[in-house]
């Protein structure tokens, strides 16, 4: 049997269970062999993106910097500040961006497609099955 | 640093705490769902206890998450803060 295919897959999320969860599922994947980049945060993310992955998972509501979280990086720095730089960056705009928020909110939603994000998926609604279906239709995968 | 115009006033209190209080409810869903699809079968049953364990700890979690939010919003009506609010 052909090895899988490689990818490796950016999980910008501050929820540890959550990161956990997807790694999980990713393990017992059977079309790819994937490598999860985990960022608890958005500063690790922007760091992480030297590393080339496939495609990012990104929250929208996460500190800057875990390390040092406030209130004032809440409201200024967030998911959606990370995207915009993302898809200004030659380097990495390419790169395939899912938003995977809880924020179920269509003016956000508009936001990140304007943004250049593509899909958008309500954490609380999208089972792991979804999840699995959509990224690889974003990553151009057959099933 | 961003002119994504959504920022502040999406980042509003109320508006957070409901997207704090849902993380725990996807965690739940999702390790429950390993076993609506049979997923579960393919993991070690150490692996499998594990999951259980992740789930109750999202339901512990969205305990204390509801007993901060409530205390946040009592403070936030004493102090004449709260704003409407549209889920």
């Amino acid at each position: 049997m052909a090895d899988k295919p490689k990818v490796k897959i950016l999980f910008v999320e501050d929820n540890d269970l959550l990161r956990s969860l997807f790694s999980e599922l990713f393990s017992v994947d059977k079309d790819y062999d994937y490598e999860t980049l985990s960022a608890a945060d958005l500063k690790s993310g922007l760091e992480a993106l030297s590393n080339r992955p496939n495609a990012v998972i990104l929250d929208l509501i996460l500190p800057y910097d875990k390390s040092a979280p406030t209130e004032a990086e809440l409201n200024e720095k967030n998911g959606l500040s990370f995207l915009e730089e993302v898809k200004k960056d030659p380097n990495y705009k390419d790169i395939p961006i899912i938003v995977f928020s809880n924020l179920n909110d269509t003016e956000v939603q508009n936001k990140t497609r304007d943004l250049g994000a593509c899909a958008y998926l309500v954490k609380s609604s999208t089972s792991p099955e979804k999840f699995m279906t959509v990224l690889k239709e974003k990553l151009e995968i057959k099933i | 640093m961003t002119d994504t115009g959504a920022t502040p006033e999406k980042m509003d209190p109320l508006r957070v705490m409901k997207h704090d209080l849902k993380g725990p409810i996807t965690i739940i869903k999702g390790y429950l769902s390993f076993w609506q699809s049979d997923a579960y079968t393919k993991f070690p049953p150490e692996k499998q206890k594990e999951f259980i364990l992740n789930a109750l700890n999202g339901a512990d979690k969205m305990d204390s998450l509801l007993d901060e939010t409530f205390a946040k919003i009592h403070d936030m009506r004493d102090k004449g803060e709260m704003k409407p609010f549209t889920p």
